[in-house]
C-alpha cells in the first residue's frame, strides 16, 4: 500500500461524517400557478420525484399540495416542511411550519399539503429531506 | 515516506481536534428522533397539523360564515405518564390561528387584570371619567377548544413502543355541539442494544 492510498483512506475516514444537506426543493406560485423543482441533492434525485404540484384557495388561504414518487423499492424515510412567502418573497413564520415525518414505501407515492400561516401567503416553498440528515 | 506521515499526523490532528472542548451551537427546530418520548419536533406537528386542519375544514368554515368566530381554550388535558406543558401547546394554537386572521380569541386567564385595570381607572381619580373602560363591555367567546394527550406504551425485548395521541375539539357554547375535531397520532420507538457503549 502506497503513501498516497493510506492518505486517501484516512481523509475519507476523517470526513466520513460530512453530509449532503441539500434536499429536494419544489417552489410553487399560487398567483400565477407557476412550480418549479430544483433538486439539489443527488442522492435524494435518485430516490425520490416530485410527480405532482397543484394549489388551491380556502377561504382565502393558499394551500399547495406536492406529490412525491419513490423510485426505488427500499422505503425512505424522509421528513417536508413547506414554507410560505408573500408577495415580495419574504418568508412568513419561518420557524412556524415544521418539518412533518414521511414514510415513503418503495415505489409508492405520497401527497403533501400545506396551508398558508394567513391570507398573504403567496409562494410555497417545499423542502424534503432524509430524516438521516435531520441533526 | 517522511512526507507520508506528516500527512498522516495532520489528519490525526484535524480528527481529534474535536476532543476535550465543550461547544454549544443553536440547532435546528425539527431534528430526528433521539428517544421514544415526545420531543419539541412532535409537538410543533401536531400545533401545525391542527392549526391546518381547523382552517381548511370547508364545512366549518360555512358555518361561521366567513366571519371571524370569538374562540377561548379551556385547556388539554395530559393523560399521558409524561410531563408536559400543555399550555405552551393551547398558546402555540392560539397564536397561530389569531395570526391567520381568521379567528379572535378572549382569554380568561387575564380576566383578573382586566377587572383590576377597569376598577384603578374607574376608582383612583386620574383617569378622564370619558376615557376610562367601564365593565360589561367585553366580547364573549361562542365557542371553546378543549382536548386531550394520551400515550399508550409497551417495552417488548429491549424495544420501548410509544403510542401518543393528541385530540382537540371545538364546541358551540351556545348549541352544546361539536362543530369541528380532529387528533393527530405519533408513533415511536426506541431500541436499547445489547452491545456497544
Amino acid at each position: 500500500m502506497n503513501c498516497k492510498t493510506v492518505l486517501i483512506a484516512a481523509a475519507m475516514a476523517v470526513f466520513a461524517g460530512c453530509t449532503e444537506t441539500a434536499g429536494t426543493r419544489v417552489v410553487i406560485d399560487t398567483a400565477t400557478g407557476e412550480s418549479s423543482v430544483m433538486e439539489c441533492s443527488t442522492r435524494l434525485r435518485n430516490r425520490v420525484r416530485v410527480a405532482k404540484c397543484t394549489y388551491s384557495d380556502v377561504d382565502g388561504i393558499a394551500k399547495a399540495t406536492v406529490t412525491l414518487e419513490s423510485l426505488t423499492h427500499k422505503r425512505l424515510e424522509l421528513q417536508a416542511r413547506m414554507v410560505w412567502l408573500d408577495e415580495d418573497g419574504a418568508e412568513i413564520d419561518a420557524d412556524g411550519k415544521s418539518f412533518r415525518a414521511i414514510v415513503l414505501d418503495g415505489r409508492d407515492f405520497v401527497t403533501f399539503s400545506g396551508l398558508a400561516p394567513n391570507p398573504r401567503g403567496r409562494t410555497a416553498k417545499v423542502q424534503v429531506r432524509e430524516t438521516e440528515n435531520a441533526q | 515516506m517522511k512526507a507520508c506521515y506528516i500527512g498522516l499526523a495532520a489528519l490525526a490532528a484535524m480528527s481529534m481536534a474535536g476532543c476535550s472542548t465543550v461547544t454549544a451551537r443553536e440547532t435546528q427546530l425539527d431534528r430526528k428522533a433521539m428517544t421514544a418520548a415526545l420531543e419539541p419536533q412532535d409537538v410543533r406537528r401536531t400545533v401545525e397539523k391542527m392549526v391546518d386542519s381547523m382552517l381548511q375544514d370547508e364545512e366549518f368554515i360555512k358555518e361561521v360564515g366567513g366571519s371571524r368566530p370569538v374562540l377561548d381554550i379551556s385547556g388539554i388535558q395530559n393523560r399521558s405518564t409524561m410531563h408536559l406543558d400543555m399550555a405552551s401547546i393551547t398558546d402555540s394554537i392560539r397564536t397561530k390561528l389569531l395570526r391567520s386572521r381568521k379567528f379572535r380569541f378572549m382569554d380568561r386567564a387575564t380576566s383578573g387584570e382586566d377587572a383590576q385595570f377597569m376598577n384603578d381607572q374607574a376608582m383612583n381619580g386620574l383617569t378622564d371619567p370619558s376615557k376610562a373602560i367601564a365593565a360589561g363591555q367585553q366580547s364573549a367567546a361562542q365557542m371553546y377548544l378543549y382536548g386531550a394527550l394520551t400515550e399508550m406504551r409497551q417495552q417488548v425485548d429491549g424495544v420501548t413502543d410509544r403510542y401518543y395521541k393528541f385530540t382537540l375539539n371545538l364546541k358551540d357554547l351556545r348549541t352544546g355541539e361539536l362543530v369541528w375535531s380532529d387528533e393527530q397520532e405519533i408513533r415511536k420507538e426506541q431500541t436499547k442494544s445489547t452491545m456497544g457503549f
